[in-house]
């Protein structure tokens, strides 16, 4: 490991350059599939553990990620979200003491507190009736407006100090972009990070408008006033103590009905000045109250959740190591790739060779042999024209056991032919012992040659490849091709010569 | 190499058998890498022993020793029964096997074999080779009674069983003759599906508790094919949803060959961009491009022989041409030339482009334009779009799930491909698959033909949605569910 100052990942941010490094890695890794990112200095990094692959691949990520300029990009990515997200939450705590202002500011101070109140917690109650909603239609959980803003944002939003990248088949911030849409798409993690901004914007928007009422409240002076054209004044009342019933379990105050007769016939600024301080306070705390309970606890509650989800995604985050690119780079780093060679190939010796010709004229032989070595079931053996009396040929056996051999070869001993002819399969390959018998039973007789048979039904590519393999094979023993044929009516004619 | 991962002693299995059984094949489609070892159609092409290591996260479980063939087993149980004969004490097969590496023949004429059997000594297991092709010879049966002599666990194996001439009832039958029951037959070129689980389930009864591992090992394989064909199938779908949503804008397109050149530059995108997605799916199954190159896939040096573009290599796949293109097609047949958003249908539009040469297509696009443009656009005069057509859309998904089945199904091992003969079938387009692209058409910022990506999380949803639809025209993978023998506790 470098010793060079490093900024503070946190586990998403390992993970996510994790995700970017192997698809990376898999999107350029067709050319080198063991050997990827060699260019990257790595070495350093101790093999991974049974049970700490994981922190592995984090570790190598990041070291990886800080060479090819994908961990510089997450970061400016990470400056930019945090950036952003900044200027998202200023115009969220000024537009909620804009709202505040703008019921507590006019010059009159006479606060029209049903009218007020609707004014203050209308918007975030039904932006969040629509975010409950819609999350429901769709039976998981949306992002909400405020989050998508902020992700147009980033989207459209041009980078600051962006470099061009020279190499057009890698961008290090469209990787990690593209990176950070996998991964928390594929954790879940996406919606909800959306929703915690969408919710955490909306509360610091309720909590400014919520001080900056109670700063108005506290250093002004306002007269409070129920309205109505059309309503009877007893249902305003009913509506005020409804409303203020559930605030008032929390403690605020419920203004009686002597209060809300006095705040609906006062609606002059003369009259104002005459409410008395207790009313004052009961209707402030019943404003207070209202804005708390509805706008502001649901919301408290909506982004508690939301954190509380996040919290645990966050913490269930890991790498799937038999993801695509991970398997394989486990497979084989730290391990040596293979034991390699354990037990070295021997210096090429030089087979037994068939007996010269001329070396074994001298040997008393008579007639001519054909001796099947090694055949295929679907051989039909030996050949009826072979077979027939009228010849002298003496067709034997099919030969493969050692005690079949051991028995041919004393029929050898005892009565050398002067032809003998070996029939191999031409399918099979040729091998050291079935090369060195040949070799053996070559003493033994006038001449040797070799027929490869091979059934004309099989596909002639095959047998022609094997048949080059045991014309070169018989050739290492020193049958050379005069001496090997490969067709019954050639076989049949040497044998069957007269001399 | 630490301890920690050393915890435990891996298997060592010895990959034995008669020469040019495919030996070495098979380490090579076992271990996904099909750089291991030197593979002919020679015989005796190897002659030394050398190690592979499979593991499971880096938790090594498996060590595969390749050896030579066995060569000449008549001769060399002659000479352990002489031997045998010889010490006047009766040795039992690892204290014979053991005299006879002390020989000097060991390290003579049976050096091969020498070090065929001082391996499966030290190893768990052997797996016996067999081309199953061959007729059962003697000298087949001298081998595995020498191996015996070695006193591990043998479990045959039968290679090219697929082939017509391969004959499994004869070596069964013989195989059980000398004992050995349990066998497995496996296709080192065109492995089974479910091939390698069976393979180590059946290595894992021989090795009763020792197995535990290889259980594992199958099942977490298992594992990784179904992630790899996962991401095989989201490759694909991005590389779909990239290629539908696009819609490039063609400015001054009434201009003399603005719009020919835009054309080809769009054409040249789309090819750009398959060939993208077929490098990761050969990445992906760890092919190189050489090796797909000798296989008969339509590929050359990795690269599709058909163009897409090429009228025939739509017929070829079995995709109609629509009535107008087919007789004015050529090269840059399949883009459709939208004109401000509605769809003129690739084929009067570009037979008439292409066919007639673009003398026609500005007649052509003035006349239909002019009228769209006052009913729906008004305002967007002299641009055009173009964008793929659902018949290349067909295409591009039948060539690459065809793709995609043939590097599933070929193992590392082969030099010679058995011929896969290409589907002629496209892809069905009914259903999901169709009804995805086309909400995918709305979406022209989910491409990336033209330029970087944002954040988007509807089109990576969109992706997944369409790998599922993917998924489901594959034939399903064994289910890599992480097994344990009975009364064996999972590590994991």
């Amino acid at each position: 490991m470098t010793s060079a100052p490093e900024p503070q990942l946190s586990r998403f941010e390992a993970c996510w350059l994790a995700e970017a490094v192997r698809l990376r890695e898999l999107a350029a890794g067709q050319r080198t599939p063991l050997n990827r990112m060699a260019d990257t200095p790595i070495a350093e990094l101790a093999p991974p553990i049974v049970g700490g692959e994981e922190l592995w691949l984090l570790r190598r990520a990041a070291d990886i990620s800080r060479g090819n300029g994908l961990l510089d990009a997450a970061l400016a990515w990470r400056r930019r979200a945090g950036w952003l997200l900044g200027v998202l939450c200023g115009l969220a705590v000024l537009s909620g003491c804009t709202a505040a202002l703008s019921f507590f500011g006019a010059q009159e101070r006479a606060v029209n507190v049903i009218w007020t109140l609707l004014g203050l917690i209308g918007m975030p109650v039904l932006a969040l009736l629509l975010w409950l909603v819609s999350s429901l239609l769709n039976g998981r959980v949306g992002g909400g407006l405020p989050g998508a803003l902020w992700l147009w944002l980033m989207n459209h939003v041009p980078r600051v100090g962006h470099r061009t990248n020279h190499d057009p088949n890698f961008d290090p911030e469209i990787a990690v972009m593209h990176a950070l849409t996998t991964m928390t798409h594929r954790s879940g993690l996406g919606r909800w990070w959306l929703g915690f901004i969408t919710h955490s914007l909306w509360l610091l928007a309720l909590v400014a408008c919520l001080l900056t009422m109670l700063l108005a409240l506290s250093l002004r002076s306002y007269g409070f006033v129920l309205e109505t054209t059309i309503l009877a004044p007893a249902d305003m009342a009913t509506l005020v103590q409804n409303v203020g019933a559930l605030p008032a379990r929390l403690g605020f105050a419920v203004p009686d009905t002597d209060m809300t007769a006095a705040a609906l016939s006062g609606t002059l600024v003369s009259d104002l000045a005459t409410q008395s301080e207790a009313m004052r306070r009961a209707w402030s705390s019943w404003l207070t109250g209202g804005l708390l309970v509805y706008a502001l606890l649901p919301r408290l509650l909506a982004w508690g959740f939301a954190a509380l989800r996040l919290w645990q995604l966050q913490a269930r985050l890991g790498l799937d190591i038999s993801l695509p690119g991970y398997a394989e780079l486990l497979g084989h780093s730290g391990l040596p790739y293979s034991p390699g060679v354990v037990d070295a190939a021997p210096p090429p010796s030089l087979p037994a060779q068939v007996a010269a010709i001329h070396r074994v004229r001298g040997l008393r032989s008579q007639g001519a042999v054909l001796l099947g070595l090694e055949l295929g079931r679907d051989i039909l053996w030996p050949p009826a024209r072979f077979a027939a009396p009228a010849t002298d040929i003496s067709a034997t056996e099919v030969v493969e056991s050692r005690e079949q051999r051991r028995a041919v070869m004393a029929q050898l001993v005892a009565q050398p032919p002067t032809r003998l002819l070996l029939a191999c399969d031409a399918r099979l390959s040729p091998d050291r012992g079935t090369l060195g018998w040949i070799a053996e039973v070559s003493h033994h007789a006038g001449e040797l040659r070799v027929w490869l048979v091979s059934p004309d039904t099989d596909a002639a590519a095959v047998v022609q490849e094997r048949e080059q393999i045991w014309r070169s094979s018989l050739g290492g023993i020193g049958l050379w091709s005069e001496r090997v044929m490969n067709t019954e009516s050639m076989a049949y004619a040497w044998l069957n010569q007269h001399d | 190499m630490t301890d920690a991962t050393m915890t435990s002693k891996p298997l060592c299995i010895a990959v034995v058998g008669h020469t040019n059984t495919g030996k070495t094949s098979l380490l090579r489609t076992l271990t996904r890498d099909s750089g291991f070892g030197e593979v002919s159609a020679r015989p005796s092409t190897t002659r030394h022993v050398e190690g592979a290591r499979l593991s499971l996260g880096s938790e090594l479980i498996l060590e595969l020793y390749d050896t030579p063939g066995m060569e000449d087993a008549i001769a060399l149980l002659e000479v352990l029964d002489a031997q045998a004969a010889g010490g006047g004490r009766r040795l039992d097969g690892p204290a014979r096997i053991a005299q006879f590496l002390q020989s000097p023949v060991a390290t003579g004429r049976f050096e091969q074999e020498a070090k065929v059997l001082r391996q499966t000594l030290q190893s768990d297991a052997a797996l016996y080779v067999i081309d199953a092709r061959d007729p059962v010879l003697a000298k087949y049966r001298d081998e595995l009674e020498i191996l015996a002599n070695c006193a591990v666990p043998i479990l045959p194996l039968l290679n090219f069983v697929r082939d017509p001439r391969a004959d499994e009832r004869a070596w069964r039958e013989a195989l059980a003759r000398l004992g050995l029951h349990v066998l497995v037959s496996f296709d080192t070129v065109a492995p089974a599906r479910e091939g390698e689980r069976v393979l180590y389930e059946k290595l894992a009864t021989l090795l009763d508790q020792r197995g535990e591992g290889l259980l594992r090992l199958a099942a977490g394989h298992e594992h990784e094919a179904q992630q790899r064909r996962l991401a095989a199938t989201q490759l694909i779908a991005e590389l779909v949803i990239d290629a539908a949503a696009c819609r490039a804008r063609v400015e001054r397109a009434e201009e003399t060959g603005v719009l020919a050149a835009a054309l080809l530059e769009f054409n040249r995108r789309v090819r750009d961009r398959e060939q993208a997605c077929v490098d990761a799916l050969l990445g992906l199954y760890r092919f190189n491009r050489q090796d797909v190159d000798a296989a008969s896939l339509p590929l050359s040096e990795g690269r599709w022989r058909d163009d897409l573009f090429d009228p025939a290599t739509l017929t070829a796949l079995g995709i109609s041409l629509g009535g107008g293109a087919a007789a004015g097609a050529a090269a840059g047949f399949g883009v459709d030339l939208m004109l401000g958003g509605t769809t003129l249908g690739a084929a009067a539009a570009i037979g008439a482009l292409l066919g007639g040469g673009l003398q026609t297509a500005r007649r052509f696009g003035r006349r239909l334009g002019g009228a769209l443009r006052q009913k729906v656009l008004g305002s967007v005069t002299g641009s055009r779009f173009l964008r793929v057509d659902d018949t290349i859309l067909q295409a591009l998904v039948t060539r690459q799930l065809f793709l995609l089945q043939a590097l599933e199904a070929r193992g590392h091992a082969a030099m010679e491909q058995i011929a896969v003969v290409p589907e002629s079938t496209p892809v069905s387009w009914k259903g999901a698959l169709p009804a995805l692209l086309r909400r995918a058409r709305e979406y022209p910022a989910w491409s990336a033909l033209y330029g970087p990506l944002n954040w988007d999380a509807d089109r990576q949803q969109s992706i997944d949605a369409l790998a599922q639809v993917l998924q489901t025209l594959l034939a399903p993978l064994p289910a890599g569910r992480r097994r344990a023998l009975p009364g064996l506790a999972s590590r994991r």
